[in-house]
């Protein structure tokens, strides 16, 4: 892990007695301030949605509000579980989230490696198209996109959110694009001189270099479908297809009014499984990132 | 990157346009053509198809014996109704109780209830039109731009056809009159405004609880002694601590009530032809004067915004009574912490007037059941059975239904409220009905958000006088009455 | 590369020209191995190969809708009719519409507020949490968890906390003494509350990306800045910042596109108000095309805001020969 402070004591040094001088304690310090802030800034409104979650509701309308619960409730996370039939909904959430991620890693990666390493006509044209893409607001495509999926008999069915992911998104291809085009131009040349067609050029050499980038698009990616709202709200009807943002979405706009520690059972609820994947995968992909010093 | 060629030449740029100009003219013919008129099939995902065998099987809930619908081809009468999904619990469970009334006296006949939520409906909807798929049966005097756009249809030919008797439905003007003369919906309940008040709180304090006759001072003074700060004391003792509010006597957050307020004062709120904004003429004026002055000298009233969103204020005991829609009352019969019951609203200045009014059933216009549809919304509109199983929920629209023990004891919880209080509360509530703000069609999405600013202003951030702030938004609403649909 | 022969000799081991059978089409020495080795000059055919599922998707999934919304601009729809055709009328009228200029306006103002914070702010962090300090995991962690979180889901959250009267943030606030601030309730505090939102979601991921540039850095250069004297500024002005850039110019190029799309937060945070002072021009989009049901207008307005992005992007391509460096082989 390439780190300033150990490039602050070359070895030579270590045969005589080193001091630090105190900047480099303050710096510590003030680095470990910054962090530590920063960090209770980012989880304040989590606190404040767990804590919310376990008051009563006469403690929830206390100003200022208070961090303990007094007393505390489990009762809203009993609710909030026989509210809604949450299992079904997460079997599909999860295939449809797995699938789309699977299709955009391969698609994405296959075309950022053709416009980054690979000359032809046109190239910057359909580049540019692709970027423009990500360009227009969904809103205005909506209706066309519905009928484009009517047309295919898509819907109420998994397909028009699963099958695009596998034909490419602009997101993913600038991303890994970006990265290609930072691998040295000797490794390719290196590899044509063996005789290596592209494909075992992206295959053998590009992919395994890329893993930390593409486990960074596999994360966004999931997230984006995970957390999708529109895409099933319109295309599916059946609830027995629904996913997760549409079941809990419907469930927050009734029986929640009665207080705010159920509305904010009703939030984490709807956050758990992507933090819990966050803190499952940082080791995979946070530290992917940071232990194999690839650029993007 | 070594070889840098990003200039996006002015010729690729034309070669671009060119073929999305291209594109453009494929795609005008697109719409058109992705619009086959489908035979429903059996494996149709929208709603189990079923087949309506002509009048001999028809329930004697049709109106009339009329000519067998001859034009009705073999393939009939799924409905499936596309409702929002309602605040209070229950509604989902009533109306497919309901339906299933509806499809055992009509075996050949499948309806499906769809919930969706309100503010998903204006996405989910409008492809589904587009695609020629709407749902049959929708709600429709709430979405002022489907019926101007002419996607549902009008009902006087079918009105005219069965002759159902209209006169036994609670209507002020509501489901019966969008679009006069046109009708677009028929009112399937009858909805408004009550004003439930804490048992537990007013006995504690000495105050008197809420008869009929009252007036709206009577309601002011009780809301001024109902407001209790952390210490317990009301704005008329000393040392009360406006900072600190514990309890506020009333709350207010609809705008849609100040149609009806407006009207206790004697004022309107537009004019005959709705272009013009009267919220600044003196009756008007007075009664945004009289909110301005309890939410902001008397501190006795919480505004807009001033509960988080997503809460109910009086349940959760931040408001002693409250100005509220009688639909929240599904959700006080869980209260739990106190001893609870309603009142009308009280007598207004000048006239009595209410909050009531009904939402209305269309029928699509693109519907591939529309004789299927009308008859089964005929049944649950003037059917009786019928309309006391959905009113459980929402008070049925038709009379002679609305204030059946049924439906009020419905509206029973474990803390209250009382019978008698809540005959005089609907019975009022049908009385004095007033709709008006709701209904005004032109622009809503445009002046609404204004109206709620100045309301937010008036009531909960108390930064401008009601004698300066109203008269100026009522110009500007008026202007956005006046722009051209 | 040299061009191989195009068929392996003929000549056997005898040395002489022997009648074999012709060459077989699989297998090693086959014809259609041969044939292949000889595309290796056609960059261009493994180009539409690798491009396919792309290209395919383009047509059909984007491009398709997009330039039927094209189409739309130039027509008025309301979604049932059969469209007609306007021209540019519609592209006139809202150019005249002084709702639109105000959605553009206050889509620029939270471009300018957010776009440099969050950019910033995750430059900071990530700087500090690439210098091995212990519970670095931990942080990391803690700093990317908002952004994961569903953005309709968070609002609501957020919508609590700057709850005028009993939000969280007043209530820290009145600590310091300062008084309640209606922060979603009036014009001058509604687009910073919407902004101080956003960037706390997306701080995380920007953090992610900036992470993964640095850790790219080779300690080779630090070390050579250290021989030359280099302090800590000094260090990073030319030695990080230099080869970090390409990371930078795609954040800018992504935030940009996302933020003149930002739409969900301003929807359930505020709806737009108070007083339009948060509608944003996909919230005028969603209006035009969901309420008001006139898509072609709601296309025009999209191909408006297109037409912006594009040119900003366009120049930032362009300009990106002055700051970004590639490839520091």
């Amino acid at each position: 892990m390439s780190s300033l402070s150990k490039s602050l004591t070359p070895s030579r040094f270590t045969s005589t007695v080193y001091r630090r001088p105190l900047r480099w304690y303050v710096s510590k310090i003030i680095a470990y301030g910054v962090l530590v802030v920063g960090t209770v800034v980012m989880i304040i409104p989590f606190m404040y949605m767990v804590s919310t979650s376990l008051k009563t509701t006469i403690d929830s309308y206390s100003f200022p509000p208070t961090w303990i619960p007094n007393p505390v409730v489990w009762q809203n996370y009993v609710d909030i579980w026989k509210m809604a039939p949450l299992f079904n909904v997460a079997i599909n959430s999860i295939k449809i989230s797995v699938l789309s991620t699977l299709g955009q890693v391969i698609s994405c990666s296959l075309a950022a490696f053709a416009f980054a390493r690979l000359r032809f006509k046109g190239r910057e044209v359909i580049f540019m198209l692709v970027l423009a893409t990500m360009m227009i607001p969904s809103q205005v495509t909506l209706i066309p996109t519905y009928l484009v999926f009517r047309a295919f008999g898509w819907i109420n069915t998994h397909a028009p959110l699963i099958v695009p992911s596998w034909f490419g998104g602009a997101f993913g291809i600038f991303l890994v694009r970006q990265f290609f085009l930072s691998i040295p131009e000797e490794l390719v040349d290196a590899a044509k001189v063996d005789g290596c067609n592209p494909f075992r050029i992206y295959w053998q050499i590009f992919m395994p270099l890329a893993m930390p980038v593409l486990a960074t698009m596999a994360i966004f990616s999931f997230l984006n479908s995970w957390n999708d709202l529109l895409g099933p709200l319109i295309y599916l009807r059946d609830l027995v297809l629904m996913t997760f943002p549409v079941a809990l979405a419907s469930f927050s706009g009734h029986n929640v009014m009665l207080n705010l520690p159920l509305l904010m059972t009703a939030s984490l609820v709807s956050i758990l499984p992507t933090v819990i994947l966050v803190f499952a995968m940082q080791k995979y992909f946070i530290q992917g990132i940071v232990l194999s010093g690839l650029k993007v | 990157m070594t070889t840098r060629n990003k200039d996006f030449s002015r010729r690729k740029f034309l070669q671009l346009a060119g073929t999305g100009i291209a594109g453009a003219v494929l795609a005008a013919c697109a719409p058109a053509a992705t619009a086959p008129p489908e035979a429903p099939k059996p494996a149709d995902t929208q709603a189990p198809v079923a087949t309506q065998a002509p009048a001999a099987t028809e329930a004697p809930a049709a109106a009339a014996a009329t000519p067998v619908p001859t034009t009705a081809p073999p393939p009939a009468a799924a409905a499936s109704l596309e409702f929002v999904m309602n605040d209070s619990p229950g509604w989902a469970d009533s109306v497919n109780k309901m339906m299933k009334m509806y499809m055992d006296a009509h075996p050949n006949v499948t309806v499906k209830f769809t919930p969706v939520d309100w503010g998903q409906l204006t996405v989910v909807l409008p492809p589904r039109f587009a695609a020629k798929e709407p749902p049959d049966l929708l709600l429709c005097d709430a979405f002022w731009p489907w019926v101007q756009q002419g996607l549902v249809l009008d009902l006087n030919p079918f009105i005219e056809k069965d002759k159902p008797d209209l006169s036994i439905i609670a209507d002020k003007g509501a489901g019966l009159v969008l679009g006069n003369p046109a009708r677009y919906g028929l009112p399937f309940d009858f909805t408004g405004s009550v004003i439930p008040f804490n048992k537990t709180h007013f006995d504690k304090y000495g105050i008197e609880h809420p008869k009929p006759g009252w007036t709206m001072d009577d309601f002011a003074a009780m809301a001024v002694k109902a407001t209790r700060d952390k210490a317990g004391k009301s704005p008329l003792d000393s040392g009360f601590d406006p900072k600190n509010i514990a309890v506020y006597g009333t709350q207010l957050s609809n705008w849609t009530f100040f149609g009806a307020l407006i009207k206790s004062w004697g004022g309107q709120p537009w004019s005959k032809d709705g272009k013009t904004c009267l919220f600044d003429e003196a009756n008007a004026l007075e009664c945004f004067t009289f909110f301005n002055d309890l939410a902001c000298k008397q501190h006795a009233l919480m505004g807009p915004g001033g509960a988080p969103s997503g809460t109910d204020p009086f349940a959760s005991a931040m408001c002693a009574t409250s100005i509220e829609g009688e639909w929240q009352l599904a959700l006080y019969k869980d209260i739990k912490d106190f001893d609870w019951d309603v009142a009308a609203w009280p007598n207004g200045k000048k006239e009595n007037w209410q909050y009531g009014g009904s939402d209305a059933l269309g029928i699509a216009k693109d519907s591939k059941y529309i004789d299927a549809a009308w008859d089964f919304e005929k049944y649950w509109i003037f059917d009786k059975p019928a309309a006391l199983t959905t009113g459980i929920i929402m008070p049925p629209a038709l009379n002679e239904a609305g204030l059946d023990p049924t439906i009020l004891n419905g509206r029973m919880g474990t803390r209250g409220p009382t019978m008698d209080n809540l005959v005089w509360a609907y019975t009022n509530m049908r009385k004095y009905a007033d709709c008006s703000l709701y209904y005004q069609s032109i622009h809503p999405e445009q002046w609404q958000p204004v109206l709620g600013d100045m309301l937010s202003s008036l009531l909960t951030l108390c930064n401008e006088p009601a004698s300066t702030l109203v008269p100026k938004t009522a110009k500007q609403i008026t202007e956005i009455l006046q722009k051209p649909a | 590369m040299g061009a191989s022969s195009i068929r392996p000799s003929r000549r056997g081991p005898a040395g002489n020209a022997t009648v074999t059978a012709p060459n077989p089409v699989f297998g090693k020495g086959g014809r259609l191995a041969s044939a292949l080795q000889r595309i290796n000059y056609s960059e261009t055919f493994w180009a539409y190969l690798f491009l396919g599922p792309t290209l395919i998707g383009l047509l059909v999934f984007s491009l398709g809708p997009i330039l039927a919304s094209l189409g739309l601009s130039l027509m008025k729809w309301n979604i049932i009719d059969t469209p007609k055709w306007v021209g540019l009328l519609n592209f006139q009228v809202l150019f005249k519409e002084s709702l639109f200029w105000k959605a553009l306006v206050n889509t620029l103002r939270y471009m300018v507020m957010a776009i440099p914070l969050e950019m910033l702010l995750s430059l900071v962090f990530a700087v500090l949490l690439s210098r091995g300090l212990r519970g670095e995991s931990f942080f990391r962690t803690a700093f990317f968890a908002p952004g994961v979180c569903s953005v309709v889901a968070m609002a609501m959250v957020w919508r609590q906390i700057f709850d005028f009267k009993l939000g969280m943030l007043n209530g820290l606030l009145s600590y310091f003494g300062v008084n309640p601030i209606p922060w979603l309730l009036i014009t001058q505090t509604a687009m910073p509350a919407v902004v101080l939102m956003s960037v706390w979601m997306g701080v995380g991921f920007s953090m992610l990306l900036w992470l993964a540039a640095l850790q790219g850095v080779p300690q080779t250069y630090y070390d050579a800045a250290l021989v030359d004297g280099a302090g800590r500024w000094a260090k990073f002005r030319y030695v990080t910042w230099p080869l970090i850039t390409p990371t930078a110019f795609f954040m800018l190029i992504i935030d940009v596109i996302a933020s003149f799309q930002v739409f969900q937060q301003t929807f359930v945070l505020t709806g737009g108000g108070p007083q339009q002072s948060t509608y944003t021009l996909v919230l005028y989009i969603y209006d035009k095309a969901f309420r008001n049901f006139l898509l072609g207008d709601a296309s025009a307005t999209a191909y408006v805001l297109f037409f912006i992005m594009l040119g900003l992007t366009v120049v930032q391509f362009r300009l990106q020969k002055r700051w970004v460096n590639y490839e520091l082989a």
